[in-house]
């Protein structure tokens, strides 16, 4: 009787005070299903500290959204606002810095982890193109990110955007100044950071959970754990991941540029798009077009060309060398003298 | 068996209680969303809805902008201030006649950084009870000259004009009350993925 009652969470009488009132609630013993417990290794747990970090994406972002100001006359000292009199502006504006630094490392590396490990291969091809769109919409988010700063650094950014908003024609016209008289470029790169291309990307989380939870992930038969021990454990290390941030963004606290001046290319961008800059050197304006749509059309292709030993070797031998190549792009930007690319 | 009754009946007063606060939570949210506002609006409703008007909301820095008041109190005296994100101007005074209306040009300082403004009129309490978005560019070369010394937070005007790669130098000041919520979070944190680590590994 006494062990009857004590794992009866559906029935009235329970044993254990307090836990099972919120058990039920919140339904948590639907979190109590079995999963590969590989998943709690640390390379399993990229993608799920990658949505950490999106969650403090977010919350700092609505919170420096309550002081800025997307107007080309009020945008720079509003982000002076942020830094210098807002209540923890300049601790929150760095703690999103650091995260979206921190977002790019977890979402490379998972996504180098899956394309090593071959997961995107059937049935989970469609998980891999909602991870590979969801890692384009970051890597947008970040470039928009560094346009809204309205320093010299972010004027240079929405510069970019027109030019490249010119070269592509129709496609690219939301990107330039000509696309309404109604507003300006940078009150439009406002709306698509805080709104468009978040929503975009929750939609995208979903899809990309909806199916891990359905389709499992992508590992060796063996021991199994039950989901609610990984979650704990995801929410461990984000946790500690956050408090290490946070210590990041008190002590290396992120900088603003001077206001900016147009007609000059003198800043180079973030280190995630240093590759992008790398690429302009060689190619001109195009290469921020060109670079982009080559590796994300790549991924995009790589569960239809890895269906055949020869395609496998293909994709292989192609990622190695995108990596590669992106890895010395980067090196060459950064160490490189700064370049007139889109001839302001 | 008996220490299983004993536990079950304590957690069905758990469960009450915990149904009560959160009917006590549902009513308490209830009563607020509505009273909040009505507060809100009585307490805004201290001072009549004043206007502030300008044919051109925009100007130069050292230039000036007309500007016209109506609905303040009769007979009135408002204290007109410059307020950008940074630094704060004091524009002078402005008299309400009979029929509380007033029009006056006031002069933008010189050293006013190109930007996004508000003039806002303060009543005798405090209370700012009118608002007026200005546009403001730089000043005029005869202007700048006037003012070549400007203050701690603003760069200035002229070195504006020429690109600078580099970042500004910001004085980051942090009260104890920031110091303390930072280290809170960052402790809470720390101390949360702890427990949780150890939580998980017992499971």
């Amino acid at each position: 009787m006494a062990e009857s009652e004590s794992h009866d969470r559906k029935g009235d009488a329970v044993t254990r005070d307090g836990t099972p009132w919120i058990e039920e609630r919140l339904a948590l013993p639907s979190l109590d299903y079995a999963i590969p417990s590989a998943a709690n290794r640390w390379m399993y747990m990229l993608g799920g500290l990658t949505a950490s970090f999106i969650v403090v994406l977010v919350l700092t972002g609505i919170y420096m959204g309550q002081f800025y100001n997307p107007t080309p006359t009020g945008a720079h000292d509003s982000v002076l606002y942020l830094i210098t009199r807002a209540p923890l502006g300049d601790w929150v504006r760095s703690l999103h810095y650091w995260s979206a630094g921190a977002v790019v490392l977890t979402v490379t590396m998972h996504l180098i982890y899956v394309f090593w490990r071959r997961s995107y291969r059937k049935p989970r091809e469609v998980t891999w193109w909602a991870g590979v769109a969801m890692a384009a919409l970051l890597f947008l988010l970040l470039v928009t990110g560094t346009a809204l700063r309205y320093d010299q650094e972010g004027f240079e950014a929405l510069a970019h955007f027109v030019a490249g908003g010119n070269l592509t024609g129709a496609i690219g016209a939301f990107f330039t100044e000509g696309f309404t008289r109604s507003t300006t470029l940078l009150s439009r790169i406002f709306s698509l950071h805080t709104s468009v291309l978040p929503f975009a990307l929750f939609g995208l989380m979903a899809l990309h959970f909806w199916l891990i939870r359905h389709l499992g992930i992508h590992a060796e038969p063996g021991e199994t754990s039950v989901f609610r021990r990984h979650a704990m454990r995801l929410g461990s290390v984000s946790l500690l991941a956050f408090a290490l941030v946070g210590l990041l963004a008190l002590f290396v606290p992120e900088g603003l540029g001077y206001p900016p001046v147009g007609g000059v290319e003198m800043t180079k961008p973030m280190w995630p798009v240093l590759w992008v800059y790398g690429l302009e050197n060689l190619l001109g304006a195009w290469g921020m077009v060109l670079g982009p749509a080559v590796i994300f059309g790549f991924l995009a292709l790589v569960p239809l060309a890895d269906r055949s030993d020869g395609g496998r070797q293909i994709v292989a031998w192609v990622g190695a060398a995108i990596g590669l190549a992106v890895l010395a792009l980067s090196l060459f930007a950064a160490f490189g003298p700064t370049q007139q690319h889109i001839g302001m | 068996m008996k220490k299983t009754t004993t536990l079950g009946r304590r957690s069905e007063l758990f469960n009450r209680g915990a149904d009560a606060g959160l009917t006590l939570a549902a009513v308490g949210i209830m009563l607020f969303a509505t009273v909040f506002p009505v507060l809100g609006n009585v307490l805004e409703a201290a001072h009549p809805e004043a206007v502030l008007e300008s044919e051109r909301a925009s100007a130069n820095a050292g230039g000036a902008i007309a500007l016209r008041g109506s609905q303040f109190g009769e007979n009135g005296t408002y204290a007109l201030q410059l307020l950008g994100a940074l630094n704060e101007y004091d524009l002078g005074a402005a008299k309400s006649d009979g029929d509380g209306r007033f029009a006056l040009d006031i002069a933008i300082p010189g050293d006013v950084r190109p930007g996004a403004y508000q003039v806002v009129a303060i009543a005798s309490d405090g209370d700012v009870i009118a608002r007026l978005d200005v546009t403001l560019a730089a000043a005029l070369p005869m202007a700048a000259e006037e003012h070549s010394e400007m203050d701690a937070t603003s760069m200035d005007n002229m070195e504006e004009h020429q690109a600078r790669a580099d970042e500004i130098s910001i004085a980051r000041d942090r009260n104890g009350v920031e110091w303390g919520a930072i280290g809170l979070i960052i402790g809470a944190a720390g101390g949360l993925g702890i427990g949780l680590g150890r939580r998980q590994k017992a499971l």
